[in-house]
């Protein structure tokens, strides 16, 4: 190895082992993603997870229902006039989320309001202090100023060509919404709906 | 591992660490400085490869569990989840599987190498002894593996191989009862086997650490047999041992990724995917492979109790083997006879492993017993007769004597050992095989689009196959792993998912219960599976004439038939796994109005061709014209057949075509690394001579 040569070859075996280890690198990388990938959620979660539907008609003026969607419950509200009054009457800025009661409800559909149920603190659902108070409307008012927020639920007001809308006048005899996903990049094939709108509530 | 060590970082924190800790000599005495035999051959790797393949079991082990239900109403069923839904679930579970068989593949070699090069003398009876017990660990862990999947196969191998112990007298039973945790095998005996599968890997792994220990304390034996005396002798483990192991590594990986992403199913049973049913026994019960030598020797003894102690003797007799074997020289490159005996000895295991996927039948026993003979004589009296009569050639002077000696010798010897084993595997593997029943006709092969390493779906046939199935076959029989939503999966039959969920709104799912408490229809959802054209097996029966129609996404894997000797040597290489197609598409031809002369069929059976035994429930199912197909493909039975037959192919292996195509792109890596890697270890050994 010592002749007159060996600084080509030294150059030439760096290289391969350069090279050599360059791929085991790239195959090790490779071979990591199935291993961190199979723990995303399975097809049968994500098939589980597609929109639901929900029948409206049931829901009398003041009344709310709670459906379970993707592990969380969701709050659908049929709010009285006089509830939506309320809301639009707190000031912005006092919540911890600061939006607007229109920027979360679809224009001209103003009485339903459709939150997902769970604080968007740590998770928990949140326990209407106020026994008289169903919980959208515990959410609206806010037992605990600093840690109550309500994460909206954000493709309604559905702004979204392909899905069944609320009210909709084409099914003049059922009222559906739908509850589309949030942003989640496990949907392939729907649109997701891009409103941002954060329901912050005291 | 082997005494003090003198290294010392450089680094002040790793000075730190080690003044309190000395870890990283630790490391560098055992995996850096560690002087290695430096004429030591390939199959010196299979240590290297075992520590891999230990690794890769315990990762994609505790994968797995993570997803895999031990309940015996839902384990075959979160199996099956596991392969379709879970990403790259497919992978790892034919990693699990196959690795299962790859590691016993290396640890045979590994334990042959011992054998041959006389691994297991003084000063390494210890190191050797501790083999043993990982091996019997192994074993354990490998047939508590094979129950979890809750198939035919994993419960009557449960039940054969726990009522062994029955055998032992007066607390037989109750050893019994303990491992079952019940009357029979069932919920229980899952549960605690899944718990000991989990736990057992790791107690390998500890008594792997022992091994090496003991093997860091006296060194490595070589090829020569002779210890090492200088550092001429010896070279250190890194980068030299390092770059051999790693290249070894590399090589099997190969073989591994061709079981993986090729031929999963190659050494598995076709009984298996169907879920266990303590009613019925399947015609042969058939170890994995990698027990079917013990399985020959306790089948070849009449007696229950004399052939379980036959059994667990042929293992534990391994135990004594450095006190039985009492010649001086280690290596048998320089023991005429005991190189002769050594080689028949392999014979004898592998034709053991060949008869004991063989009914036990006839001239069968008669061989078994005379191997077993052989067996147990090559420990008994071989071995210790030839330590006595047997006059060794003169072995080199030292290690680096042996080197200088075999420098510009030919290893052609050694090709011919490596080629006379891979035969002799490729029969060994290949004869689970031929366990199954050979009196009903071989269904002919046919040719399919899916078969070999490039193989597809022919989309228009599994759109066909999908409208023979819901016009025909759903009549009576289930599909039950098939939700709508996948007809519109990549590599399925290629709708979309507006016509999935079109599709899936024809059918009507029963739900509920609502608000009152009532169950309710309403229309399918692509997250809905294929209803059951019946409620429960009993009301199945009641409307078959007593037969139950099975569930068809599985028929494809589930059914089989023998290829026989040496046609299922080349199916490895040809990647022939198409038996499952080959008989559904014959069965629904194979229907004939009048039986042959001499064949009586029973009331309510109808003769098949090819159906074992003949006599089957099912009506001829398809008629010229029942179908009309839209892209005017011939609406003949052979059409009806071979389309279904394709759409159940996929039904049984979705994720088929992601297999084989990730697979390919595997094999291109995998040859060039293991390429470069050749290359780094000539040039890193090139420095070493």
């Amino acid at each position: 190895m010592t002749t007159a040569s060996s600084a080509d070859h030294g150059t030439r075996r760096d290289f391969l082992f350069v090279a050599t280890g360059a791929a085991a690198a790239v195959g090790s990388l490779a071979t990591l993603w199935p291993f961190v990938s199979q723990m995303n959620p399975d097809a049968t979660t994500i098939a589980a997870g597609a929109p639901i539907e929900v029948d409206l008609t049931p829901i009398a003026s003041g009344q709310d229902i709670k459906v379970f969607w993707r592990g969380k419950p969701i709050y659908i509200m049929n709010r009285t006039k006089k509830q939506v009054d309320e809301a639009r009457q707190v000031p912005v800025s006092s919540l911890p989320d600061p939006a607007t009661d229109q920027s979360r409800v679809k224009e001209g559909h103003d009485q339903w309001l459709v939150v997902i149920g769970i604080c968007t603190h740590l998770g928990c659902i949140p326990i209407a202090h106020d026994r008289n108070t169903t919980p959208p409307v515990a959410f609206a008012k806010g037992p605990r100023p600093p840690i109550w927020r309500c994460r909206p639920i954000s493709s309604f007001p559905i702004a979204n060509s392909r899905s069944a809308s609320l009210g909709s006048n084409s099914e003049a005899s059922r009222h559906r919404v739908v509850v589309f996903p949030q942003g989640s990049h496990h949907e392939r094939t729907i649109r997701l709906p891009t409103d941002q709108s954060r329901l912050a509530v005291d | 591992m082997s005494g003090p060590s003198d290294y010392q970082p450089t680094n002040p924190v790793l000075q730190w660490i080690e003044r309190r800790l000395p870890i990283f000599g630790l490391m560098h005495s055992s995996f850096v400085a560690y002087p290695t035999p430096r004429n030591l051959n390939y199959w010196w790797t299979f240590g290297a490869i075992l520590s891999f393949m230990l690794g890769v079991q315990i990762l994609t082990g505790v994968i797995l569990a993570m997803h895999y239900t031990p309940e015996a109403t839902m384990a075959f069923h979160s199996v099956e989840a596991i392969v379709r839904d879970v990403n790259y679930g497919w992978l790892m579970r034919n990693m699990h599987a196959s690795g299962a068989s790859m590691f016993f593949f290396a640890v045979y070699v590994h334990m042959f190498r011992g054998l041959y090069y006389g691994s297991y003398k003084e000063p390494r009876e210890i190191l050797w002894i501790l083999g043993v017990i990982i091996y019997l660990l192994m074993m354990a862990t490998g047939f508590m593996g094979y129950v979890l999947p809750w198939g035919q196969m994993s419960f009557w191998g449960a039940t054969v191989i726990t009522n062994l112990f029955s055998a032992i007298p007066y607390v037989g039973d109750s050893i019994v009862t303990l491992l079952w945790g019940g009357y029979s095998v069932g919920n229980p005996t899952l549960n605690r086997f899944f718990s000991l599968h989990y736990l057992l890997p790791f107690v390998i792994a500890g008594v792997v650490v022992l091994h090496i220990w003991a093997l860091h304390v006296a060194g490595q034996n070589n090829p020569a047999g002779v210890e090492a005396k200088t550092e001429k002798d010896t070279v250190a483990f890194t980068p030299y041992a390092t770059i051999k192991d790693l290249f070894g590594v590399s090589c099997f990986m190969i073989l591994f990724a061709w079981f993986i992403f090729y031929m999963p199913n190659y050494l598995g049973d076709a009984d298996n995917y169907i879920p266990a049913n303590p009613g019925v026994t399947p015609a042969h019960i058939v170890p994995e492979w990698y027990y079917l030598p013990f399985y020959a020797m306790l089948r070849s003894i009449p007696n229950k109790l004399a052939g379980v102690v036959v059994m667990f003797s042929s293992i534990l007799i391994l135990v004594f083997l450095p006190w039985l074997d009492t010649a001086k020289t280690k290596s048998c490159t320089y023991r005429p006879l005991a190189k002769q005996f050594f080689w028949i000895f392999v014979i004898v295991g592998i034709l053991l492993g060949y008869l004991g996927a063989q009914p036990p039948e006839g001239i069968y026993v008669i061989a078994g017993r005379v191997l077993t003979f052989c067996y147990f004589a090559y420990f008994l009296i071989v071995l210790p007769l030839l330590s006595r009569v047997e006059k060794a050639k003169p072995l080199p002077n030292s290690i680096a004597d042996d080197v200088l000696a075999k420098t510009g010798r030919k290893t052609a010897p050694m090709v011919s050992t490596v080629i006379a084993l891979m035969i002799a595997g490729a029969l060994f593997a290949g004869s689970t095989q031929n366990a199954r029943a050979a009196e009903d006709e071989t269904p002919p092969s046919q040719t399919w689009s899916f078969s070999g390493p490039f193989g597809k779906f022919d989309r228009g046939a599994l759109q066909r196959g999908l409208k023979v199935y819901k016009e025909v076959c759903s009549a009576c029989h289930s599909l039950n792993y098939i939700a709508f939503r996948n007809i519109a999966d990549p590599g399925g039959p290629g709708y979309s998912e507006a016509q999935a969920k079109s599709f899936a709104a024809e059918y009507k799912i029963k739900d509920g219960p609502n608000d009152q408490g009532e169950m309710f229809e309403r229309p399918g959802r692509p997250a809905d599976y294929f209803p059951a054209p019946f409620p429960n097996e009993q009301a199945a029966r009641a409307a078959n004439g007593g037969g139950l129609p099975p569930d068809l996404s599985l028929i494809t894997k589930a059914r089989s038939y023998e290829r026989g000797f040496p046609k299922f040597i080349f199916d490895f290489f040809t990647q022939f796994q198409e038996q499952g197609p080959n008989y559904v598409d014959a069965l629904l031809q194979g229907f004939e109005d009048k039986p042959p002369p001499g064949v009586t069929i029973p009331e309510g059976s109808y003769y098949n061709k090819y159906f074992p035994g003949h006599a089957i429930k099912m009506p001829k199912p398809l008629s010229d014209g029942q179908v009309t197909f839209d892209d005017g493909s011939p609406a003949t039975v052979a059409q009806y057949a071979k389309d279904v037959t394709t759409f159940l192919m996929w039904a049984a292996d979705p994720h088929m075509e992601a297999r084989k195509h990730l697979g390919f792109q595997v094999f291109v890596f995998l040859i060039i690394f293991a390429g470069m890697m050749y290359f780094t270890k000539k040039k890193v050994w090139a420095e070493a001579h």
